[in-house]
């Protein structure tokens, strides 16, 4: 019931969706509030802009509206392109729309300033753009358009503050640019700062020892705990902005403790079990005992005396709880020794980066040194493909930075001989893979697994027959003939 | 002579566009001799939202001068009638008919020539 809710510590903030991003700013940008973007030219401050909108659209359902001060709709429109983003099918769908607030007069036309300017009328256009797409998120880029045609004086400035704040009241969550002229410099004193300095980021494209580098900063944001500093970032053709969010400190050298399984013969198949700090892989067909694995390997690691966290995505709390009422653990006396914290969230509930973030608290609070997903292909369809990969990379380098060892679990169709996407992205990156699989052998359905690869040491390379018993899963000797194996599919391997 | 071709775009029916609107009849009446001569379209944006997306209008007060061309947009005030007339090239004072002023004090006494072409 509530484990489907956001966090309430996140309800004021906004995803943006923005790969990396979310996790330096611990969550997103202020909800409902507007966040100066500031940087010089080629920066980057238009992309992140447009970015911030796509995203905003693709994965969270969030219709946008682009003011533009600056460039025009159409230039906008080509520039996109280059990162993939059909902004006119968008307008089509009205999940999108431009507020062109370009050079107000025609080509050609005289153009005289006068004093006393009210900007009342930009903020209706701009809201009734909003009411028409159903706008949560707004662009506006940027205030040096502004500035620029009608002079950076008192009443201009004044006018912005009247657009800002009207957009408070729309209700939407807002990226406003600015240019700066020296990426380390003092910014521009338009006195813009001053009336949205509650939320601050700038963007840095300095020269280093002859080397561009491109990087984010969070400088300030309204209630939140972001981390501090620049962290790189890329303007990547047909992706848009990807932040980097490296760790702060040197990570831990890699441990060689070898744990346990759960299953002591399986241990022996991986010659001597798992490496700590490390990713395990399992595909599995459907019903063949993935989720048996996973919780005998949570177990294991409370029996240890450690802490566990199980994070399910297929099942409810209670069938969860049901499925192994048998093996004569009490999983919630468990979680009230806090030992064991179970994570079962409707994979639809939330997105991928709101599914990192818990499982990073929920690791955090219980200070788990094992995690096991069940199942990563179940998650892996509720988003883009590309969201997803972010979210495995990060997923696993989140695993590795606190030297937990993971168990993540994948389904692969029987039927199938296609490799799901979360098999391609969890394959390459992971340290040891299983392989469970039905066969037909003499009339009967039999299950068997084999270890198919774990770095850093020898293993069992036969296959497996198992069966699943009261207390789990019971691994048998070798399989007399194992070629229906690879109907299923293995999971692509890495040399 | 040219028909003179004005809009003034406000937004709202409140007392400073009132003000905006009557200073600039003023002006008119002042400028032209005859009523015949010109033309002046007062357009309220939130009476008709659309027409601020169509002409593209950031601010108001803007005046346009549609004809004669080249088209000239006047956003905010100017502070006197007489800069505003002679920004929109309205006849009677200093410059002729569709000469666009810049919003220049200098120019205008910069110019050499400032007697109506004889021909």
């Amino acid at each position: 019931m509530t484990q489907n809710r956001p966090d309430p510590s996140l309800m004021d903030r906004l995803l943006t969706g923005i790969p990396g991003l979310d996790e330096i700013t611990a969550g997103g940008l202020p909800l409902g509030g507007s966040t100066l973007v500031e940087g010089t030219t080629g920066s980057g401050k238009t992309v992140l802009a447009f970015h911030f909108l796509q995203a905003g659209i693709v994965a969270f359902d969030e219709p946008g509206v682009f003011v533009t001060l600056a460039e025009s709709p159409e230039k906008l429109r080509r520039f996109v392109t280059e990162f993939g983003w059909p902004v006119a099918g968008w307008e089509e769908q009205r999940s999108f729309a431009f507020v062109d607030a370009t050079s107000d007069f025609a080509a050609g036309a005289v153009m005289v300033v006068g004093e006393d300017l009210d900007f009342g009328v930009l903020l209706s256009r701009v809201a009734a753009a909003v009411e028409r797409v159903g706008a949560r998120r707004v662009v506006i880029d940027s205030i040096d358009g502004l500035l620029d045609r009608y002079g950076d004086r008192a009443g201009v400035r004044r006018g912005l503050q009247q657009i800002l704040t009207g957009l408070e009241s729309l209700g939407v969550t807002a990226l406003v640019t600015m240019g700066r002229s020296e990426d380390y410099g003092p910014v521009r004193n338009s006195g813009v700062e001053e009336f949205v300095a509650d939320n601050v980021v700038i963007l840095r494209n300095a020269l280093h020892d002859g080397i561009r580098r491109r990087t984010f900063e969070a400088l300030k944001l309204r209630g939140t705990h972001h981390r501090r500093g620049e962290f790189p970032f890329g303007i990547v053709r047909g992706q848009g902005i990807v932040v980097i969010p490296i760790v702060p400190s040197p990570r831990p050298p890699a441990t060689s403790e070898r744990i346990s399984t759960g299953n002591p013969v399986l241990d022996e198949m991986f010659g001597g079990g798992l490496f700590q700090d490390s990713v395990t892989l399992v595909s599995g067909s459907t019903g063949v005992g993935k989720t048996n694995l996973a919780v005998q390997f949570v177990l294991a690691g409370i029996a240890a005396g450690r802490t566990s966290v199980l994070v399910g995505y297929e099942e409810s709390r209670h069938q969860l709880l049901e499925g192994f009422r048998s093996w004569g653990v009490d999983f919630e006396q468990l979680e009230a020794d806090a030992k064991l914290r179970l994570l079962c969230v409707a994979p639809e509930a939330a997105s991928f980066d709101e599914h990192l973030i818990s499982i990073k608290r929920a690791t955090s609070e219980v200070g788990a040194d094992r995690v096991a997903i069940d199942s990563l292909s179940t998650l892996e369809r509720y988003g883009p493909e590309r969201v997803f990969r972010e979210f495995v990379v990060a997923l696993t380098a989140h695993v590795k930075d606190h030297q937990m060892a993971a168990l993540l679990t994948t389904t692969t169709s029987a039927l199938a001989s296609t490799t799901a996407p979360s098999e391609r992205h969890v394959s390459a990156l992971s340290d040891a893979i299983i392989i469970m699989r039905y066969a037909e052998l003499e009339g009967e359905i039999r299950r068997c697994l084999a270890v198919l690869k774990i770095r850093g040491s020898d293993h069992d390379k036969r296959i497996r027959e198992f069966t699943i018993g009261d207390e789990g899963i019971v691994i048998g000797g070798p399989l007399p003939t194992a070629g229906l194996l690879a109907r299923g599919g293995a999971p692509d391997r890495p040399a | 002579m040219t028909v003179f071709s004005l809009r003034l775009y406000v937004s709202g029916d409140h007392p400073r566009s009132r003000a905006v609107e009557q200073g600039l009849r003023r002006l008119c009446a002042e400028r032209f001799a005859d009523a015949a001569d010109y033309t002046l379209e007062v357009v309220d944006l939130e009476q008709r939202p659309g027409v601020a997306d169509e002409e593209r209008i950031v601010a108001t007060p803007t005046i346009d001068r549609v004809a004669p061309l080249p088209l000239v947009r006047v956003v905010g005030e100017l502070g006197s009638s007489d800069r505003l007339g002679d920004a929109l090239g309205l006849p009677g004072r200093h410059d002729p008919p569709g000469r666009a002023v810049v919003a220049d004090p200098n120019e205008a006494a910069r110019r050499p020539d400032r007697r109506e072409d004889p021909s």
